[in-house]
């Protein structure tokens, strides 16, 4: 066999990358060291003044107590909307995981909701959530009585973002976890129905343990998802409101670049987000995998 | 905008770039071109303008035994015709609230101009920047009294934050009375037609005993950009002026709701009994003709409008729910208003 001669071919490899690095280099790496630049600085609106101000921004930030608001409901929404969506995906999964008759009619169903744009899914939910022709109120007044505010009292409107984003990323999850569900061998399943297992032991001892590696990148996707895209289900459904019940990281974020006219301060805000995910994956990767089981 | 120098005043667009001598800048209302002024000049082009006016069922007037042609003129009166034409069934439950508003901040400068009083301190931020708010004195804090204690005794309806919730709730007959702008004046009467009630129209209400200010424009305005070529801002001013013309303005009246900015297309309206035909569309023009000039109607000029607005909106809902009380929330917003001035104002000194 004739022999590579991969010395003529230095080029090729960093040619074959560029068109890549165009693209990342323009839409990700330029803008994130402009937001670090941005950042120590106050701009006015439209740009025509520009004051150096250190890390004015950043003081500001954390001494803002809607700032500070703002992450901690961040972080609660993220825990919430991660383990709820992720144990009922699970649960929805087992079951279309059945050999039933039409089953890939019930699957693309439950994937439809990760298929439409966030605008859509937020207008959808106000529908069905509007205080005055909403038929969730309708149906819970007609069986139990009573009425809910859920677009204008805090607490439930906080509710109400997170059953919306649970659903919209619910296909998602269903999707992943089905492949791992078919990924484990009936043989595993066998013996332990011959061992004398029950159904809820075979889930919690073997289903689970041998799910753990698309739990654990479902997790980390998840984290994404409800960090960065609930934007646009907040946008349409509250506004960050009421009060600033529903004010997440990102939507402050770009209230105070986008509204408020105030690139430093949104700069910063980004900055702060970026290290929060720096954070998160590393910690995810070097100790996350320690409880995962891998095959 | 007039701040961030990249817009180009309208008067100099049209006199210095586009050398237009026939254009008249006299042919706005007055109380149009003097929102838009700055310094004596025109900055943005007035195109379609709209107050807000409270709009009523005049059929549920009726049911409830009002007068369908005596509507609510003050804050007391309001709160009693909305008890009366609130319907309950016999759960208690609300099936038609009296009246019903969106969390907008807008609302709440009317009001505060309805009462001739001001926004911001430098009489509106008209006489320098505007360092001071005055969203804690008595306008602003008693009509956000009055919102909370109607929401609180059910004869008003929350629909939250924006225009839409109260739009549909007032649409829809679940609620009686509300305010809008005069651009749905079209819309809504061709709704009620359909829906078989009459639709009535009046001024915004106010405390009594209170000297009538006024209502401050609305609607918007076109703005041209600095550093364009030649060509292209002669282009621009050319179809700014169209736009000005007798025959779009009247057009677009008549379609909307939102009235003409200029004398010629309302006299040609007055005198082909446009107005006579059809009230609804006179009361926003009407209330704005019958305000008082100065200051408080003129407007506040604050160059962080939107997130005054935002900051507006947020304490009305602190109060809705019961987190604060009125004068509670007016005081923690007048605070964060100020600092937002603060800043924006150092960044021009």
């Amino acid at each position: 066999m004739k022999e590579q001669d991969y010395n003529s071919h230095f080029l090729l490899p960093y040619l074959l990358i560029i068109p890549s690095m165009i693209i990342l280099i323009l839409f990700l790496y330029w803008p994130t060291l402009k937001s670090f630049y941005l950042s120590l600085y106050r701009t006015a609106p439209f740009g025509s003044r520009v004051l150096y101000s250190g890390l004015d921004n950043y003081i500001k930030l954390f001494t803002d107590p809607a700032y500070l608001d703002s992450l901690q409901r961040s972080a609660v929404f993220v825990l919430l909307t991660i383990f709820g969506g992720l144990s009922f995906s699970l649960v929805l999964a087992t079951f279309l995981n059945k050999k039933l008759k039409g089953i890939h009619i019930y699957r693309t169903i439950f994937f439809i909701p990760y298929a439409i744009s966030p605008t859509v899914a937020g207008s959808l939910w106000v529908f069905l959530l509007n205080p005055v022709a909403g038929h969730v109120n309708y149906i819970l007044d007609f069986f139990l009585g009573f009425q809910v505010p859920w677009l204008t009292n805090g607490f439930f409107a906080f509710i109400a973002i997170i059953i919306a984003t649970i659903w919209k990323n619910m296909g998602f999850n269903i999707i992943f976890f089905l492949a791992g569900l078919q990924s484990i061998p009936d043989s595993v399943y066998e013996s332990a129905k011959i061992d004398g297992a029950n159904s809820w032991q075979i889930f919690r001892k073997i289903t689970i343990p041998l799910l753990s590696p698309t739990t654990f990148y479902l997790i980390i996707m998840n984290i994404l998802f409800t960090v960065f895209k609930v934007f646009g289900i907040i946008d349409i459904m509250t506004q960050g409101g009421p009060a600033g019940a529903t004010n997440l990281v990102i939507f402050k974020l770009y209230r105070d670049m986008f509204v408020n006219f105030k690139p430093g301060l949104a700069a910063a805000q980004s900055v702060v987000l970026l290290f929060l995910v720096l954070v998160i994956t590393f910690f995810h990767f070097k100790y996350g995998s320690k409880g995962v089981h891998y095959q | 905008m007039v701040d961030s120098g990249i817009i180009i005043p309208i008067e100099e667009l049209g006199r210095e770039v586009a050398e237009d001598d026939s254009f008249d800048w006299g042919k706005f209302l007055t109380p149009v071109s003097n929102y838009y002024q700055v310094d004596g000049q025109l900055n943005s082009m007035p195109f379609n303008s709209s107050t807000p006016i409270l709009y009523y069922n005049k059929t549920a007037f009726e049911e409830a035994g009002l007068d369908p042609n005596d509507p609510p003129q003050t804050f007391s009166e309001l709160k009693e015709y909305a008890e009366k034409l609130t319907i309950r069934n016999e759960d208690g439950d609300v099936e038609r609230y009296g009246f019903t508003l969106g969390i907008v901040g807008w609302f709440v400068e009317q009001m505060v101009a309805n009462q001739d009083a001001l926004l911001v301190n430098n009489n509106n931020g008209r006489d320098g920047r505007a360092t001071e708010s005055y969203l804690d004195r008595e306008p602003a804090v008693r009509f956000i009294e009055l919102w909370k204690e109607m929401v609180d005794e059910e004869i008003m309806l929350n629909p939250g934050r924006g225009w839409d919730g109260a739009k549909q709730a007032f649409l829809s007959g679940r609620a009686a009375m509300m305010i809008e702008s005069t651009a749905q004046v079209k819309n809504f009467s061709e709704n009620a037609e359909a829906s078989g009630h009459e639709l009535g129209t009046a001024f915004l209400p106010r405390p009594e005993g209170v000297d009538r200010g006024g209502v401050i424009i609305g609607g918007a305005s076109l703005w041209a950009l600095r550093d364009h070529p030649q060509e292209e801002l002669e282009a621009a001013w050319e179809f700014l002026s169209f736009l000005t013309e007798e025959k779009q303005q009247v057009y677009w009246f008549e379609q909307t709701g939102y009235f003409p900015v200029t004398k010629s297309a309302v006299e040609n309206e007055m005198n082909n009994q446009f107005f006579a035909e059809n009230p609804n569309h006179m009361t926003a023009f009407l209330q704005l003709l019958l305000s008082k000039k100065g200051a408080p109607t003129q407007g506040a000029l604050i160059g962080t409008f939107p997130e005054v607005r935002q900051i507006v909106e947020s304490a009305i809902e602190e109060t809705l729910q019961d987190n604060m009380i009125p004068q509670e929330a007016m005081d923690q917003a007048a605070s964060q208003v100020d600092e937002t001035l603060e800043e924006y104002n150092s960044l021009y000194e």
